[in-house]
């Protein structure tokens, strides 16, 4: 269906949260405790438990979102996951150990490399089949979406986009996120309505070209930094050096490496904040659902005010915090999307996609999935 | 139980109002409901009736701000009243989640089936060791040995007598019935006071060890610890469980998963241990090697350790080490050894004092590793 023209003009409508951080936490304490007692295997129902709660307090249009996905179909498509993983995965190490040890340095990474490739290839399949998975269980007014594909295909292009960053020091990182974005939105569909992204990256280019090059510059600073600073230390990682004459130095002088990164991480990832939010303001505002537009309106400084929050209550919690962070995550986003435009819900009709038979077991084998 | 927030208002109406989503498209029906014992009356308004008996009908998510009935036959099916129905008619109404009878059935057996799995693991896995170790190429494990033998750093010790020495001390170590794979041992040149078993038969001195022992006993209690740990395949278990064990709980169990197993691998290495401490002064009887040695050289390697002026961070770390060391402590050891020094029948030195001179001055000559 084409109807390009409704959706610009009409007025927005924010989505809807009436979720409240008491109750959230007392189901978040319960998964954590349930978790612990059963060695991480309950985590597939408290992540369940998590969608559920969030999806029901939501609102699009007026009307709830509703999860139905079930904690078992998740922990068994972990299973069958795990099950196709672990031969090849226990082969690869072996022979690669085995290389390494050997002394065969020159051909290990003839074996590793493969092997990276092939988790980055399943990385991707996994993002893809985990949104294929969420989508298929989520419902609105009785309707349920779906992926048109099984991500196979998509992932090599997620393959291909990944190593481009990597060849590219980062630069291609917005093309690749518009692109990618695009790929996974234009396969999804709700109902028998078809969602359309167009996110550019053109857009996007001069806030990230600012970030980019601050980047650089603050890892080019703190490598720098680690190379002059701690060369004694380089020193004794080589194989074959002697071991260290003050094992205790040494390891002040570890912590000052990785302080030093970690610094380095951290400060970069604040410059990035006003392109992630541009970005996320170009993937919400050129993704639309049929004739119903989307409009994403958080300003880097909303980020930053988020993250810096973050940080904080990570801090004054002693790490509590992480338990709630689906919620404020979720709160965040919701508070700054709202739809634009009509959707015909009349006409919308029942999707005509088979949805998966088991859960996002491959990202889940990563324990990846952001909620 | 939680009642739903529409429970609240201060006398629900009945029939009550509310719309059906039927699940083929997204229009939303207004219905007149009605409650009925055997089910729900339907009415369109528009002279359109339902009548859904209460056998297909579940509840949906107690937890959920605005309830809804869904219907077995109909999954997409969702009926929202704009009140609660009467608590009389929603008791013993089955929930969405309860499962049929069926797919308890086939869940309670994949259940069972994975715990009997990580269960069987937990208890056996030591059994499952001792009868998948065997069976790895002994070519791989020597190739993985070889390498982990170069990484410690320093260089192998190789003068002649010295050599003659160690293997004379091998070779009366050696059981009657030989190792399960040969054993070759080296001496490193670093002043670590420690000795490790690697896979491949290996078995490394640390010159540490030669520098710090009063007699040739010593050594030869550190030797037969280490031996033990080749009889027993220690070095490839702890390599097979490394990669296997590990990987299977880390997947499934995520991070949380990824502890229990630290405490799977510390307490298995801990036995391990103390294995090799009992292997070992069998093997120094079987000798005619005291043990006394053994416990010695435990005991001045722990007081020297208790002497060391030590600051607060190390004391607790100390604390914590005699719970998550995968060693057992040294005190334990030494208690263990002496016990068994009491028992012990004729015994010679380990080596004769020209071979201890000579063993002593192995590092004399070293070789690149």
């Amino acid at each position: 269906m084409d109807a390009m023209t409704t959706a610009v003009a009409e007025p927005a409508e924010p989505v809807g949260f009436s979720g409240r951080l008491g109750s959230y936490f007392g189901m978040a304490i319960g998964n954590f405790l349930l978790t612990i007692v059963t060695l991480g295997i309950y985590r597939f129902w408290a992540k369940t438990k998590v969608r559920r709660h969030l999806w029901e307090r939501t609102t699009f249009q007026g009307e709830p979102l509703e999860y139905r996905g079930r904690g078992i179909e998740k922990f068994i498509g972990a299973l069958i996951v795990f099950a196709v993983l672990i031969v090849p995965l226990f082969l690869f190490g072996l022979v690669s150990a085995a290389l390494t040890a050997s002394g065969n340095k020159e051909w290990a990474p003839l074996f590793a490399l493969p092997l990276d490739i092939g988790l980055l290839w399943l990385f991707g399949v996994g993002m893809y089949r985990s949104q294929r998975y969420m989508f298929s269980r989520t419902a609105w007014r009785g309707i349920r979406g779906g992926m048109v594909n099984g991500g196979w295909l998509y992932d090599w292009t997620f393959l291909k986009y990944t190593l481009l960053q990597v060849v590219t020091l980062g630069f291609s990182g917005p093309y690749s996120a518009t692109r990618l974005w695009n790929l996974r939105m234009n396969d999804a569909m709700f109902g028998s309505a078809e969602v359309h992204a167009d996110a550019q990256w053109r857009p996007v280019y001069k806030d990230f070209l600012i970030a980019w090059l601050g980047a650089l510059v603050i890892y080019g600073t703190a490598f720098f930094l680690v190379f002059t600073q701690f060369s004694d230390l380089i020193a004794v990682m080589k194989p074959g050096a002697p071991p260290p004459a003050d094992p205790k130095a040494l390891a002040a002088a570890v912590i000052k490496v990785y302080g030093v990164l970690i610094g380095a991480a951290f400060v970069a990832s604040f410059l990035m904040i006003r392109y992630h939010a541009m970005l996320l303001r170009e993937l919400f505002g050129k993704t639309r659902l049929d004739t119903l537009g989307f409009r994403f309106d958080a300003t880097g400084l909303d980020l930053f005010k988020f993250q810096l929050a973050n940080i904080g209550l990570l801090i004054v919690t002693f790490g509590l915090v992480t338990m709630v962070m689906p919620f404020r995550i979720w709160r965040f986003y919701t508070a700054h999307l709202a739809t634009v435009g009509h959707l015909d819900a009349d006409s919308l009709q029942q999707t005509t996609l088979a949805g998966p038979s088991q859960g996002d077991g491959i990202a889940d084998a990563f324990d990846a999935a952001a909620f | 139980m939680a009642s739903p927030t529409l429970l609240t208002r201060p006398r629900s109406r009945y029939p009550v109002r509310g719309v059906i989503h039927d699940g083929l498209s997204a229009r939303a029906q207004p219905v007149e409901i009605r409650f009925d014992g055997d089910g729900v009356h339907l009415d369109g308004g528009d002279g359109s009736t339902e009548f859904v008996p209460r056998t297909v009908l579940r509840r949906g998510d107690r937890a959920a701000p605005r309830p809804a009935l869904h219907r077995t036959d109909q999954p997409d099916w969702r009926l929202v009243p704009d009140a609660a129905p009467p608590p009389d008619w929603l008791r013993g109404l089955p929930d969405i989640g309860s499962l049929s009878p069926r797919a308890r059935r086939w869940y309670a057996a994949t259940a069972a089936i994975a715990l009997a799995i990580l269960g069987g693991l937990w208890a056996f896995g030591d059994t499952l060791l001792d009868i998948t170790a065997p069976l790895v190429p002994q070519r791989m494990l020597a190739q993985v040995g070889d390498g982990l033998v170069r990484q410690p750093g320093g260089e192998q010790c190789v003068d002649a007598a010295g050599t003659a020495a160690l293997g004379r001390l091998t070779a009366r170590l050696t059981p009657t019935h030989g190792f399960v794979e040969p054993v070759r041992v080296t001496v490193l040149d670093t002043a670590a006071v420690n000795a490790l078993a690697a896979p491949g038969g290996w078995v490394v001195l640390f010159r540490g060890v030669l520098d710090k022992a009063t007699g040739p006993d010593e050594v030869a209690g550190v030797l037969a610890h280490e031996f033990t740990h080749v009889a027993l395949r220690h070095p490839t278990k702890s390599l097979l469980r490394q990669m296997g064990v590990s990987l299977l709980v880390r997947a499934i169990g995520g991070d949380v998963g990824g502890y229990a197993d630290l405490a799977v691998v510390l307490s298995s290495s801990r036995r391990a241990e103390a294995a090799a401490d009992t292997g070992a002064v069998a093997q120094l009887r079987a000798s005619h090697i005291s043990p006394a040695g053994l416990a010695a050289f435990f005991h001045r390697i722990l007081s020297e350790d208790r002497a060391k002026p030590k600051d607060a961070t190390e004391r607790v770390l100390d604390q914590i080490g005699s719970y998550a060391a995968t060693h057992p402590g040294e005190s334990e050891r030494a208690v263990m050894v002496e016990a068994a020094f009491m028992r012990q029948g004729a015994v010679t030195p380990a080596l004769n004092a020209a071979d201890w001179r000579a063993l002593r001055q192995i590092c004399a000559v070293k070789a690149q590793s």
